[in-house]
C-alpha cells in the first residue's frame, strides 16, 4: 500500500489507463487482501446464481449473462464496497429473477414469429445427462407462466419460505401461496402418471 | 411431503448440479470495467492533441494567416502623421534634381497634396507607391543611379540632408 502511494502520479494515471491494470486494486478498503466487497461476493455468489438463473432459462449462456448484468447492475448503483446495500443475496436474486423473466420473455416473443426447429431445446445437451423423470419433469416446468415458474424454484431449489419469495418477487405472501397452488395442480396433471 | 414435491426438489437439485464451476466462462468481477471509466483523461488528450494538430495543419496551410496580411500597411499612400514632421518640406538641391515634377504631379491628384510633404514622401512609402510615379517622370530628367522606383528608396535618407 505504501509503494502505490509513493508511486509518481504520472505513473499512477498510466497504469490507471492501461487495460486491466486496476483490476483488484481499486477499493482499497475492502475485505482480506483489497479485494472490493463486491468481487468477494461475485466469487461467492456466481454460480448458485448461474444455478438459480438456468434453472428458469435453460440455458447457460444467457443465465451467465444474466448474472454478470445483475452484478454491473449492483456495481453501478452501490458501488464497489456496497456500502449502501443492505442484504446483497437478496438483491441478487431479486435481479436475476427479474433478468430471467425479461429472457423468457424476449424469447417467447420470438418463438412467436419464428418458431423453432422441432425437437430442439436450449438445454437439450444438457438433459440428455438426466433421467428419463427429470426430464419429464422439467418439460413439465416449462408449461408453466414465468411467475409459477419462478415461484416453483424458489421454493424447492431455493428453498425460500413464502414471506421470502415474497419479498424477492415484490409480490404479497398469499400470491405467492395461491400460484404455488396453481402451479402444483398443473404439474399434477402434467406428470399424473408418476404421481 | 407429497411425491411431487419430492420429485420436483430431486430434478431441480440434479439439474443445478450439471451447472459445475469448470463449466462457467471466467470470471470477470464487476469491479474490471474500473479502467475504462479512468481511461477518460487519455481520449480527452487524444482529442486535444488531435484538435492542436489539426490548428497547426490548417495554419500552415492557409497562406493569409502566415503571411497575408504583413505587407498590406505600407501599401497605403498616406503616410503616418508621425512621419510627416520628420520629412522635410523644402527640397534639398539633390533632390529636386531627382523628383522635381513630382511635387507637381502629387499636387495635380485630388486629395494627395495635403497628405504629402514632398518630393520625399514619396519616397520613404517606398515600394507600391514608386511605379505610378514612374511614368510621369520625363525621360530627360531622370538621372542615372537614381532613378524612381523601389531603388528611389536606398537614396532617402541621403536627400534631406543638405551638402
Amino acid at each position: 500500500m505504501q509503494a502505490a502511494v509513493a508511486r509518481p502520479p504520472l505513473l499512477r494515471w498510466l497504469r490507471s489507463i492501461l487495460p486491466g491494470a486496476t483490476e483488484h486494486r481499486s477499493g482499497g478498503a475492502g475485505g482480506p487482501g483489497g479485494v472490493p466487497a463486491i468481487n468477494q461476493l461475485y466469487h461467492a455468489r456466481r454460480l448458485r446464481l448461474v444455478r438459480l438463473a438456468v434453472l428458469m432459462v435453460d440455458d447457460l449462456g444467457t443465465a451467465e449473462d444474466i448474472v454478470q448484468d445483475v452484478f454491473a447492475a449492483l456495481h453501478r448503483r452501490h458501488g464497489p464496497e456496497l456500502r449502501t446495500l443492505a442484504d446483497p443475496d437478496a438483491y441478487l436474486t431479486t435481479g436475476v429473477l427479474n433478468a430471467a423473466r425479461s429472457a423468457l420473455r424476449r424469447r417467447r416473443t420470438a418463438r412467436a414469429y419464428v418458431p423453432p426447429p422441432a425437437g430442439t431445446a436450449p438445454a437439450a445437451e444438457d438433459e440428455a445427462l438426466l433421467g428419463e423423470q427429470d426430464r419429464e419433469v422439467l418439460s413439465a416446468l416449462r408449461e408453466l407462466t414465468v411467475r409459477q415458474r419462478q415461484v416453483v424454484v424458489l421454493r424447492y431449489w431455493s428453498e425460500l419460505s413464502e414471506r421470502e419469495i415474497a419479498e424477492a418477487l415484490h409480490i404479497s405472501p398469499g400470491t405467492v401461496k395461491s400460484t404455488a397452488s396453481r402451479a402444483l395442480t398443473i404439474l399434477r396433471g402434467l406428470l399424473g402418471g408418476h404421481r | 411431503m407429497s411425491t411431487l414435491e419430492s420429485r420436483l426438489r430431486s430434478t431441480l437439485a440434479a439439474r443445478a448440479e450439471l451447472i459445475t464451476p469448470e463449466r462457467l466462462s471466467p470470471a470477470v468481477p464487476p469491479t474490471a470495467p474500473a479502467p475504462v471509466r479512468s481511461r477518460r483523461p487519455a481520449i480527452i488528450a487524444v482529442i486535444l492533441a488531435a484538435a492542436a494538430v489539426a490548428l497547426v495543419a490548417v495554419a500552415m496551410l492557409t497562406p493569409g494567416l502566415v503571411r497575408g496580411p504583413a505587407p498590406q500597411p505600407p501599401a497605403g499612400p498616406v503616410p503616418s502623421p508621425s512621419l510627416s514632421p520628420s520629412v522635410p518640406v523644402s527640397p534639398s538641391p539633390r533632390s529636386g534634381s531627382q523628383a522635381s515634377p513630382r511635387p507637381n504631379n502629387e499636387n495635380a491628384r485630388p486629395g494627395a497634396g495635403a497628405t504629402t510633404a514632398g518630393p520625399g514622401a514619396d519616397a520613404t512609402t517606398g515600394g507600391p507607391g514608386a511605379p505610378e510615379a514612374t511614368p510621369d517622370l520625363p525621360a530627360g530628367t531622370k538621372p542615372a543611379g537614381t532613378g524612381a522606383g523601389p531603388a528611389a528608396a536606398d537614396d532617402e535618407p541621403v536627400s534631406p540632408t543638405p551638402r
